[in-house]
């Protein structure tokens, strides 16, 4: 192995990788520090990795792990707000949320650039708990029941953290300046 | 007022998620992975993971290692019973023998050696660790005096 051929293989994978990362930490500078870590790993495994089709997929398992243990050494933390959050609002899971959206498309009225730092940015907004479920589902293509276990916590409240990520996000996402007309989210 | 069903919404923004770019990693991210490379490969064996020591060091700690779990694992056997204490000792006969002959070789080599030592009272035994002590402390001393006067201000 050389030097340049990691460069290489580090510059086909960082951007992937530091996406991976800083969408489940919402933090860019643990985000980087995770990325550091994974891409010292893969260098200690290079010589299987650089000729090994699956290697993409591999970098982003080992991100996603040491992402969601970076975060879990907070989990105290976490689960304590996590479920002061849900005492609280118990009450909103058994009704209706409701949120203001424009007509057709979230951020339609956004330039493509402005529209990607919007949901960047109200992805960093929501709580640990709701975006690391949400990133797990649509960016990963995680099943429920496989974040939950991943995680340790329930499947209900994997669920219901996802839903309540979704109306969250759609409320952030709302606050574009577009004309907005009002929906509702049913359960 | 619209209404959207949690399917109609989860669609909604996966459709917007998905349509994200991949964030780009910072310029550093680089640099910072490459010196971190070459510091770990600066460092001596002893320092790196497993992976790195030398082959000949790999064997000889695979080689103790397995023989220091053995050793346990027939002293616990022998200790719950399965297996009798007569049997273990034939079985570690050849390195009771070798530990015996290195034992016997050390207290022959200290014999030798021994009668042309001068005897040493306990005063002088004493005085010589109290005088190697107090030098340990002015040399440490002296090492924190000149790096705070010659160095820390620099």
């Amino acid at each position: 192995m050389t030097p340049v051929d990691f460069t290489t293989f580090m510059r086909n994978y960082q951007d992937m990788v530091y996406s991976t990362a800083v969408r489940l930490l919402g933090n860019d500078a643990q985000a980087e520090d995770i990325s550091q870590e994974v891409f010292l790993k893969a260098y200690e495994r290079y010589d299987d990795l650089s000729t090994s089709p699956t290697a993409g997929g591999w970098l982003k398992t080992v991100t996603t792990n040491l992402s969601i243990n970076h975060l879990q050494r907070y989990r105290k933390r976490w689960s304590f707000f996590s479920d002061l959050v849900h005492r609280d609002s118990d009450g909103e899971d058994s009704g209706e949320v409701e949120f203001a959206a424009p007509d057709g498309d979230f951020l339609a009225d956004l330039n493509q650039g402005d529209r990607r730092a919007w949901v960047e940015r109200a992805l960093d907004e929501l709580p640990d708990h709701q975006r690391v479920p949400l990133v797990l589902y649509h960016f990963e293509d995680m099943p429920y029941d496989d974040i939950a276990r991943q995680l340790g916590v329930s499947l209900s409240k994997i669920k219901t953290d996802i839903l309540r990520g979704r109306t969250a996000l759609a409320q952030i996402l709302m606050r574009s300046g577009t004309e907005h007309e009002s929906l509702t989210a049913q359960r | 007022m619209a209404r959207l069903t949690p399917e109609e919404l989860e669609q909604k923004i996966h459709a917007v998620l998905r349509e994200q770019p991949p964030r780009r990693a910072p310029m550093s991210l680089e640099a910072r992975v490459l010196g971190e490379i070459a510091r770990r490969q600066a460092l001596p064996w002893w320092q790196q993971s497993y992976a790195y020591w030398p082959n000949a060091v790999k064997l000889s700690f695979l080689v103790i290692a397995t023989g220091i779990a053995g050793a346990l694992l027939l002293f616990s056997m022998q200790l719950l019973g399965v297996v009798s204490g007569e049997s273990v000792r034939q079985l570690f006969e050849p390195v009771f023998g070798a530990v015996h002959t290195l034992r016997a070789g050390a207290s022959a080599v200290i014999g030798l050696v021994t009668p042309s030592m001068p005897e040493f009272s306990n005063t002088f035994l004493y005085g010589g660790l109290a005088i190697l002590g107090g030098a340990y402390a002015v040399m440490l001393g002296l090492g924190a005096t000149a790096y705070r006067v010659l160095w820390q201000h620099r």
